[in-house]
């Protein structure tokens, strides 16, 4: 069962005696019996969020190499198949200001 | 000689400084115990520490014992299948069934020693009168072991193995980067937990200190004749090891437990690797989070791999008696919560504790009595007074003070709740303080049964094959040899009429 803190705070941690160390999202692989003990830290079932990728984060002027089509989808974008590319990059810094 | 020249000869000899021999006057010494001045002893010496024992103030004490062990029976039930008690015309009504129990509570000594030698005799002189100073206190000290006995005693109740710690590592405190950061918990039962805490009854001014303080494992006493008794000391066996990998250099370790029934707190060992674990922090509540390794203090790998928390020369206490299955006592142990945080009483929102009115609605429930007495530590005194009052954000006290009442612009504050009223049972029950329990611990203490004709004059009593004595031996080296001991045995009538609240945080 996949588990994670929501602060991203816990770099490893034990439980029955085995230790457990997280992926590269943070997410930990334990038994689903630990969820009991782990609430006492925070540690909650599930995955977290995706992270906003660090290409997103770079000013729009930057990102004609980006894959927008993948931008938009992390954003949740809902766009037309035939979307021209100043449309894409129009829409997609717009839902970046608002987000 | 003229007269002039016997004035300025006069003059010379006065202007002259004055020889050695005729020079001397009498100062005050700069040392008190020198020179020729009175040495101001207030006599006797002043004894400035607490005997502080109301558990053994109140339990009746009766000197009726004889053989090893004190035996009773106990009737638990009349009519317990219910028999209705309907009758058909001419017929004979329905046969009830008792239910009875048998019960057993082996008989302890407990005593203590002291002396004074010859020399020290001869030399305290008319200051005060040692020999009856070192019984009076021998039977002081005595007192207080007892109330630990009476409180936290533990002849039966095995902790067995403290659980593995669960471990987080996280970025609270100042540990450097380890692979693998080894932590260790020791479960302490209410003997240990006082050794290592400090009880600050017969003594003052302690405080666990982990560069000093060390968790009792198996004791080994030598005795005033050279035998030497060997028991446990009050820790549950050490848990195993749990390792977690801390990113330093601000890192920390959040670590729970399990919580352990019959415990009173938790001792925590923590290494920058297996094997290094040293004496932390104690806690009484069942986590922790660790932020620095110690570099002094006890090491775990000291502690033997056995379960120390019984010891053949006690009897249960009070605690242990209500924490031991079958007890059918009331023992509540709040949720673990937050790692190093836990979880504190709650404020029902109606002037009351949440956590008592559970209790006081359990023991009527279940056995239609009420608690006489709740017992305290300072902290859940404070702790309780200031949910009472606050109520959940409702407070129930208002200040209206008339300005002439207002001395020097001063006005008194603090209020405290003194007891409780039992809603269930319409019941007042005085809070005490009581000094050695730890914080987070309140026990239900019940020294009335509210059930007819029952036999049961006092529920609780020490009953004894024989009070307090004391032994003035014969001279066998040049000292005087006492001692001070007693017979008997804590006897509870009713062990479900006692009640636990543990496992409290802070707050």
């Amino acid at each position: 069962m996949h588990f994670y803190h929501p602060q991203n705070t816990a770099t490893s941690l034990s439980w029955q005696g085995e230790q457990f160390a997280p992926d590269a999202n943070g997410v930990f692989d334990l038994p689903e019996a630990a969820g009991a003990d782990m609430a006492a830290f925070g540690i909650v079932q599930g995955d977290p969020a995706p992270a906003e990728s660090a290409e997103i984060a770079v000013p729009v002027s930057q990102w004609k190499n980006v894959d927008l089509l993948a931008q938009a989808k992390v954003l949740g974008l809902e766009l037309p198949p035939d979307i021209k590319r100043p449309d894409l990059i129009q829409a997609v810094a717009a839902a970046m200001k608002v987000a | 000689m003229s007269t002039a020249e016997i004035l300025n000869l006069l003059k010379a000899a006065q202007a002259a400084p004055i020889m050695d021999d005729l020079a001397k006057a009498y100062v005050q010494n700069s040392t008190a115990t020198q020179g020729l001045q009175l040495y101001d002893l207030e006599a006797p010496a002043k004894i400035l520490v607490p005997v502080l024992t109301p558990l053994r103030n109140i339990i009746p004490r009766r000197v009726t014992g004889f053989g090893s062990q004190a035996n009773w029976k106990a009737i638990t039930g009349i009519n317990t299948a219910n028999q209705r008690a309907g009758v058909s015309e001419g017929n004979r009504g329905g046969i009830i069934t008792q239910t009875t129990a048998e019960y057993l509570a082996a008989y302890r000594m407990w005593g203590l020693e002291n002396s004074v030698t010859f020399e020290a005799d001869l030399a305290v002189g008319g200051f005060m009168d040692l020999k009856a100073l070192a019984v009076e206190q021998l039977l002081q000290s005595l007192m207080i072991q007892e109330e630990r006995l009476d409180l936290g005693g533990n002849t039966s109740l095995a902790l067995g193995t403290t659980p593995t710690p669960s471990l987080v590592a996280g970025t609270a405190g100042s540990m450097a980067t380890q692979g693998a950061a080894s932590v260790i918990c020791v479960a302490l039962g209410p003997q240990a937990y006082l050794d290592v805490a400090g009880h600050n009854d017969g003594v003052t001014g302690q405080i666990f200190d982990p560069t000093s303080a060390a968790v009792p494992g198996q004791i080994t006493k030598t005795n005033t004749d050279a035998s030497s008794d060997t028991f446990g000391g009050g820790s549950a066996q050490k848990s195993a090891n749990a390792t977690v990998s801390v990113t330093g250099a601000t890192g920390s370790i959040a670590a729970t437990v399990a919580a352990v029934k019959g415990a009173w707190g938790y001792a925590w060992f923590v290494g920058a690797t297996a094997g290094t674990e040293r004496l932390a922090a104690i806690t009484s509540i069942n986590s922790v989070v660790l932020t620095t390794y110690p570099g002094s203090g006890q090491l775990a790998s000291t502690l033997t791999t056995v379960d120390s928390s019984t010891s053949t020369l006690d009897y249960d206490g009070l605690f242990t008696q209500a924490a031991k299955s079958g007890s059918n006592a009331y023992y509540a142990t709040l949720a673990t919560g937050v790692a190093g945080t836990g979880t504190a009483l709650t404020a029902d929102g109606a002037g009351g504790i949440a956590d008592f009115e559970l209790a006081f609605a359990t023991f009527y429930n279940r056995y239609r009595l009420s608690p006489t007495r709740i017992f305290v530590n300072s902290q859940e005194c404070i702790n309780i007074t200031k949910k009472i009052i606050a109520n959940g954000g409702a407070p129930l006290l208002r200040f209206t003070l008339d300005a002439k009442d207002i001395t020097d612009g001063k006005i008194q504050a603090g209020v405290v709740i003194g007891s409780y009223l039992n809603k269930v049972m319409n019941v007042n029950i005085p809070i005490q303080t009581h000094p050695l329990l730890p914080p987070g611990t309140i026990l239900f203490y019940t020294d009335q049964l509210p059930y007819p004709m029952n036999g049961v004059a006092d529920v609780i009593r020490k009953k004894l094959r024989r009070d307090y004595y004391q032994l003035e031996w014969p001279l066998r080296s040049r000292k005087y040899e006492y001692g001070v001991y007693a017979d008997g045995v804590l006897q509870h009538y009713a062990p479900f009429s006692l009640g636990v609240i543990t496992n409290i945080t802070n707050g």
